[in-house]
């Protein structure tokens, strides 16, 4: 019991900056031995010890990728994606993504404007676009206040806090997304997605290894799942992991 | 099942059978109650008035092992007061070898009928350690030379005995033992997936000619591959319990048991003819059964181990060139060889890295039976054709397999295989001139597929979305609240800026109240001065807030014209005018008036109440 507590207690223990470059430089040099399991180990203890960011999801999930461990490449890419992402990962995701099994078919159309336009956009874009006209804005009205009325100033105040709006509002999408929307990555070689939340049901199709789902409500180990096509079903939720955790699989 | 005798026989029988008792007998008996270790001996089991559809079981012979087994069946008609009723007389002859010394209890034989099971008697019979001499045969008892004597001159030799014993030789069987099938394994337990041989024999003491409608054991569960399957008959001498044989080999397979347990082998049957021309005459024979235990394999299987790779192998691998030009293609051949089920093996898939490309491979396949173990070699080559200049590694491949002979996994590994891939002569003229008369597959492809390096640099933050961070809320509601904030003060000042007359009456009076309040407290401890002083101010400032204006330089008259004018009661007017008098009594005159604080201070009361 002791020596379970002392581990989770060392588990819990982040590495001092000096230790995680070491740990990461090591890791990338496992990779360039070409021993990618190394290179996962290295990496996976960094995000075990709250050492996480894009860089070190972007080289979990490219040394996943080289592995043929398509779910947790593909888990982790897209984590490096929402983190802030960059050509390097676009290109490593696009090719995890095209060695998935599954093809949903129909998917086109499915998805909201909002959605499509949160994905296309980054949350810190949005809160900047909202945020420098709408300071902007209110700076010219407390100019107003001090120095007194002034056409033109109002007018200019006017302008920029009618720009502010579009970024207030993306970023309010930002937030109902983050906050409601929630996709997964199956990792299990095979995931069989049944009719009801039960072991036994029927089982209405299956999906395997780097597909991604949205989920949608929990029941018991269960949890229901829709695809981008709008196919919904029940899974083992043990099998699935989370784009917005942190949690390492 | 053979139908046997004839119809004379089926006539006496069926009289026989009238007259008998119509219900089922079933006899047993031995040929001889003595018999040795190494001897053989025949248990001969008749059921009589046997019902259709009846069937004799043969119980297990503890301490007796069954050599053949050969069943009779004939069909009779009873006549009988219900009519007529089908009856059958079995005949079952077993030839048995004792496995043990001392007294051997062959138990009752079982005779099952639709109406229900009858039983033999039970039969003992003694075996000895050493050879005992067994009954003789039929019609070989020497015959009576001398009639009229009585018969049996044991010192007397029989000048017919060798053309009786040709005689014998070339005739039908005897008996049993004379003609027998025999099965046999070279082991009673195996693993799963290891070999086993079957070898079925006959064993005759006769002229034997043909065999035919041979039907082996059913091999279900078994992987088979045959060893042997001889087209003539070859005899061999084999001695079988002191007794000489030939012994012909009918059929010798590999088997390979795909699943654990104990797996019953059924005998083998065949007819047998024996005997030449019109003398042939032709046997059914039944073999015996086997039992064969096969055990799963052992835990501890290494992952991806495939059931079927039991045996000895050895892996191998190996490339045509360990250099190549950009466009030669070279080989890479593996190879998987030795003792198991050599068809069921699934060689490792060679695998290179993107810069050399593996075609398809082609298989070849060599299998033979030495002594009798199936063994052999499969290989596959593949086509290696560079797509890049440089030092590739091909990787090296394993195979795990079970020993049976070690009763352990073992794993076999081929070494890593170094390719070096050169431009050669093709790139070289394409480098020096226009690449027209060049193939294109000499060309140095660098494809775009490939996976993007990894980072070498790492900033540890996980950003969090943008509505969680502490400054996008400050940074949201700072410059509204500091607006609202500015634009509130600005509106104080504004108000504090305009001058309300109302208001200024209120705060006029609020003012007088107070000094009103100070001069009721200096009224017991203050001089007269100090007194009438702030009664003064109280009744001034108040007058001034009503009047807005200020009293100073007014006369009393003037005063009160103002005060009249400005609607103010007249006693108030009166009152004013005579606290003021009085204060100024008493600042001009101090030791002249004698003051009354408290009339003085009731009177400014007054006038401070008395206009609303």
């Amino acid at each position: 019991m002791s020596a379970l507590l002392l581990s989770l207690l060392l588990s819990q223990v982040s590495y001092s900056p000096a230790e995680a470059h070491a740990i990461f430089a090591e890791g990338v040099e496992a990779y360039g031995r070409d021993d990618a399991a190394g290179a996962e180990a290295a990496f996976r203890k960094l995000l075990e010890h709250g050492m996480g960011g894009a860089d070190v999801a972007y080289n979990l999930g490219t040394a996943d990728l080289a592995q043929g461990k398509l779910g947790e490449a593909v888990l982790f890419l897209e984590r490096a994606r929402r983190q802030g992402g960059g050509a390097d990962v676009d290109a490593n995701l696009t090719i995890a993504r095209g060695r998935v099994v599954d093809q949903v078919v129909g998917a086109s159309g499915e998805e909201g404007m909002v959605a499509r336009l949160v994905a296309a956009t980054s949350s810190a874009g949005a809160g900047l676009a909202f945020l420098i006209p709408w300071c902007a804005g209110f700076g010219l009205l407390m100019l107003l206040s001090v120095r007194g009325p002034s056409r033109s100033m109002l007018a200019g105040a006017a302008l920029l806090l009618l720009v502010s709006l579009p970024g207030a509002g993306l970023v309010f999408a930002h937030y109902v997304v983050g906050e409601t929307v929630h996709e997964a990555v199956v990792l299990a070689k095979t995931l069989p997605v049944r009719e009801t939340p039960d072991a036994a049901s029927k089982v209405a199709f299956e999906l395997h290894a780097g597909s991604g789902v949205r989920l949608l409500a929990a029941s018991g180990t269960f949890i229901r799942l829709r695809l981008p096509n709008g196919l919904e079903g029940w899974a083992e939720q043990r099998e699935l992991a989370r784009v917005d955790d942190i949690a390492v699989p | 099942m053979r139908r046997t005798g004839s119809a004379l026989g089926a006539a006496m029988v069926l009289l026989l059978a009238t007259a008998a008792s119509a219900a089922p007998e079933v006899q047993a008996e031995v040929d001889r109650t003595e018999v040795g270790l190494m001897d053989t001996f025949i248990l001969t089991i008749r059921a009589s008035n046997a019902p259709r559809g009846s069937a004799v079981q043969l119980p297990r012979f503890d301490g007796a092992e069954v050599l053949s087994t050969n069943r009779g069946e004939s069909s009779f008609i009873q006549l009988g007061s219900s009519g007529p009723i089908i009856r059958q007389e079995l005949t079952v002859t077993v030839i048995l070898h004792p496995t043990r010394v001392g007294k051997l209890t062959l138990p009752p034989v079982e005779l099952r009928t639709p109406d229900g099971v009858v039983k033999s008697n039970p039969l003992t019979i003694t075996v000895r350690s050493a050879h005992v001499a067994g009954p003789p045969a039929a019609g070989a008892q020497r015959p009576n030379m001398m009639p009229g004597f009585p018969a049996g001159f044991p010192d007397l030799e029989d000048p017919f005995a060798a053309l009786r014993e040709r005689e014998r030789e070339a005739a039908s069987p005897h008996g049993e033992s004379d003609l027998f099938l025999r099965s046999e394994v070279d082991r009673k337990e195996v693993y799963v997936g290891e070999q086993v041989t079957l070898s079925v024999w006959i064993y005759s003491r006769v002229d034997l000619s043909q065999v035919s409608n041979e039907k082996f054991p059913k091999l279900d569960g078994f992987w088979t591959e045959d060893i042997e399957s001889p087209t003539s008959i070859v005899n061999e001498p084999r001695t079988v319990n002191g007794v000489p044989y030939r012994a012909a080999l009918l059929k010798r397979k590999a088997l390979f048991p795909m699943r654990a347990g104990t797996r019953e082998l059924e005998p083998a049957e065949m007819d047998a003819t024996t005997g030449f021309l019109f003398a042939g005459r032709r046997e059914h024979r039944v073999g015996n059964p086997l039992t064969l235990k096969v055990k799963p394999l052992p835990p501890g299987a290494p992952p991806g181990f495939v059931p079927a790779n039991v045996g000895n192998f050895q892996l191998s691998a190996e490339l045509s060139s360990a250099t190549a030009e950009l466009g030669s293609p070279v080989t890479l051949r593996v190879a998987l060889e030795g003792q198991g089920n050599m068809k069921e093996l699934v060689l490792p898939r060679a695998t290179a890295p993107a810069a050399l490309k593996l075609y398809e491979p082609t298989s070849q396949e060599r299998i033979s039976a030495v002594h009798d173990r199936i063994e052999g070699k499969r290989s596959h080559e593949y086509l290696v054709m560079a797509q890049r200049t440089g030092t590739f590694e091909i990787p090296p491949l394993s195979f795990s397999y079970f020993d049976p002979e070690s009763h352990r996994y073992e794993t076999v590994r081929t070494q890593p295989l170094s390719l070096t891939v050169t431009p050669g002569e093709a790139g070289a003229l394409r480098a020096a001139g226009p690449a027209g008369g060049v193939p294109d597959g000499v060309r140095n492809v660098l494809p775009a597929g490939a996976l993007r390096p990894l980072r070498l640099e790492a900033r540890f933050q996980s950003p969090a979305p943008v509505w969680r961070r502490p400054f996008f809320l400050a940074a949201a509601l700072v410059p509204p609240a500091a607006w609202m904030l500015l634009s509130l003060v600005g509106a104080v000042r504004a108000r504090r800026a305009r001058r309300d007359p109302v208001s200024e009456q209120r705060r006029g009076t609020r003012a007088a109240r107070g000094r009103l309040a100070a001069a009721a407290r200096l009224r017991a401890t203050g001089t007269d001065g100090a007194f009438s002083e702030e009664v003064e101010r109280a009744v001034t400032a108040f007058l001034e807030a009503r009047l807005g204006a200020g009293l100073s330089g007014l006369t009393r008259d003037a005063l009160r014209q103002r005060l009249m004018q400005a609607g103010a009661p007249t006693a108030l007017v009166e009152d004013a005018a005579r606290v003021l008098d009085t204060c100024d009594a008493v600042r001009f005159a101090p030791g002249a008036v004698r003051l009354d604080r408290a009339a003085l201070l009731r009177e400014a009361e007054r006038v401070l109440e008395g206009w609303e």
